[in-house]
């Protein structure tokens, strides 16, 4: 696989030709991806229609901030988060 | 005394004016500039440092320091949606930017055109994603030159007019970006992106302290008089439109061509980085907001949202070193957006619509040379109609985003999907770019929802089920480009890196 042309051996795809994964991707890696990207969408959606309904709201204040926009801030927070985690998980060390 | 606050409050933007050239400048030592890979890809290897601030400075525009807390100030709570889509903007470059720099690195492409048209197969793909991004690029500097004119020229309290005043900004970052490429927008945007970053904290923690005694005493204050201010929803913006405009900008930030192609310019590792790190410059969003926020009880009734920061400055008796200091940020903002802009839009216009769609032969010497008068042509087409036209700051932006948006599902076709056929990228891109432009100005778009987004259900659609209907020309060459996006096995001694599922 690491020739010029891709050979057909290392086909990955599945029948309708989608292929997100590598054949050097463990199933366990795999799983891990697929929560780091859940976390995504999980700290996304409270910010957008219907799930923002609940938290569209003033109080309580926290850090003097209302409520909804903390929530935003947390969200940008918990992308911070895992992508340093996501990285770690890739290549052991942040900081180097 | 008069006289000794103007020359403070002129001089410190003056002064950095002088020394963005300079630092501009001092980058064309940093690569090869009389060749095309040099110009536009700074022969990839910048670092985490310049990278950080070409993505986080570039993304964040003179809209920063004056759409921003405009709608804090104007329409409250819905200047969320601006928080939010930037924090989250640069998450699918985390997938999508190591896989198109390794590309990038093995063929020698340095735009996000030509690696989709190279997928596809396609002659005519590249310059009409050339002519469609330069469409979007220009309104975007009109913006730029605009607020640069704006802020120049109350800097000086009017004694520079405002076409002089958009002009001198502009000619210093033609000059840096001519000579310097993207190794001179770098550098500046690393003096740009950390006086945006000082004022906006300085400036937002310190405003809502002053006026109210503190954060939540403001709010609270806000809360009391005008309650629908801080609740997302109407009257000021349809909750359905808040959300699909949070959706819809998050899936264009990185389709912008001036941000997509920065990732030639590093490697894998520097692009995971900067994608990690970029949440911290997001966060400037913050007291931003604050900022506007501030101006709703203590300054009633401007007419002009857009200028409710300049308007606070200069009504609240500052001293001349903070105004000075706000002027110059303001336009270090508007400049590190407007160089990115015009480098990118020079570049394309050489890679992409003259080398790909007439002169093949083209070798990387004239591609500079070609890169150069281009950016100094748009730059000159820009200032035309910088001092004409006249248009909503933050619309247009919108606007433009449900164009580039469209490049999408192409792009990630280009990664994940060996069935995607040109004729499905084709017919997927026009369908949805004429429903996007159907909705934006003829008419009205259905239930709230953007019409980018709305051009992007079509675009997907449509892209889908004609490659689905279609066969691909040769799948080995469309293999290629899924696994040459990868890492090579011990490629460099890390842990194996796979490709994460684009989390939308």
């Amino acid at each position: 696989m690491q020739e010029e042309q891709a050979t057909t051996t290392t086909r990955t795809s599945n029948k309708y030709g989608i292929d997100i994964f590598s054949n050097n991707t463990t199933v366990k890696e795999k799983r891990r991806y697929w929560i780091h990207a859940l976390v995504y969408v999980f700290a996304l959606l409270p910010t957008i229609w219907p799930l923002v309904l609940p938290f569209n709201r003033v109080e309580p204040y926290i850090l003097g901030m209302p409520f909804n926009m903390t929530l935003g801030v947390v969200a940008v927070l918990v992308v911070f988060i895992n992508t340093v985690v996501l990285y770690r998980f890739e290549h052991s060390t942040f900081l180097e | 005394m008069v006289d000794t606050s103007l020359l403070i409050i002129l001089g410190i933007p003056c002064l950095y004016l002088i020394v963005a050239l300079g630092v501009g400048l001092w980058g064309s030592r940093s690569a090869d500039q009389s060749q095309s890979e040099g110009y536009i890809a700074g022969d990839r290897k910048i670092g985490l440092l310049v990278l950080y601030f070409i993505l986080g400075a570039s993304a964040l525009s003179a809209f920063s320091f004056l759409g921003a807390p405009g709608w804090a100030y104007g329409r409250g709570a819905a200047a969320l949606y601006i928080l939010v889509y930037v924090g989250f903007g640069f998450v699918p470059l985390y997938v999508i930017g190591p896989k198109a720099a390794r590309l990038g690195k093995k063929y020698g492409y340095v735009t996000q055109a030509e690696l989709v048209a190279d997928r596809y197969n396609s002659r005519w793909l590249a310059p009409l994603m050339a002519i469609v991004s330069i469409g979007a690029f220009i309104p975007y500097s009109v913006l730029q030159m605009r607020a640069v004119g704006f802020i120049f020229s109350e800097a000086s309290q009017g004694l520079i007019p405002f076409w002089l005043a958009a002009l001198i900004p502009f000619a210093i970052i033609v000059i840096y970006v001519f000579f310097a490429g993207v190794m001179g927008v770098g550098l500046s945007n690393v003096l740009q992106g950390m006086m945006m970053l000082s004022l906006a904290w300085i400036l937002g923690l310190y405003l809502p302290f002053s006026l109210y005694g503190g954060i939540q005493p403001m709010f609270q204050e806000i809360a009391l008089e005008q309650p629908t201010h801080l609740l997302i929803g109407q009257p000021e913006l349809h909750i359905f439109e808040y959300s699909s405009l949070i959706v819809v900008s998050i899936l264009g930030f990185v389709m912008w061509p001036h941000s997509f192609m920065r990732v030639y310019t590093s490697d894998e590792r520097t692009i995971k980085k900067t994608v990690a790190l970029y949440p911290t410059f997001a966060l400037m969003l913050v007291p931003i907001l604050l900022v506007g926020f501030a101006g709703v009880m203590s300054a009633p009734g401007v007419e002009q949202i857009d200028r409710i920061l300049p308007h606070l400055i200069t009504t609240l008796e500052f001293s001349p070193w903070v105004v000075g200091l706000f002027f110059a940020a303001t336009l270090a903002a508007a400049m590190s957006s407007a160089d990115s802009i015009l480098h990118a839009a020079g570049s394309v216009f050489a890679r992409d619509f003259v080398k790909h769609g007439f002169r093949d032969d083209m070798d990387g010497k004239q591609e500079a040379w070609t890169a150069k008068w281009g950016m100094v042509v748009i730059a000159i087409i820009s200032y035309y109609f910088a001092i004409v036209s006249n248009v909503e700051i933050v619309f247009l932006l919108a606007g433009a985003y449900g164009a580039i948006v469209q490049f999408l599902p192409l792009v990630i076709g280009v990664f994940f999907w060996e069935k995607a056929t040109k004729e499905g990228a084709f017919t997927g891109l026009l369908a949805g770019s004429l429903v996007t432009v159907y909705y934006t100005f003829i008419a009205p778009e259905p239930f709230h929802i953007h019409p980018g987004l709305w051009g992007l259900l079509v675009t997907t659609t449509v892209f889908t089920a004609v490659s689905t209907m279609t066969d691909v020309e040769n799948v080995d060459h469309a293999r290629r480009f899924i696994e040459d996006s990868r890492p090579t096995p011990i490629a460099d001694g890390g842990k194996e890196e796979s490709s994460d599922k684009d989390e939308e």
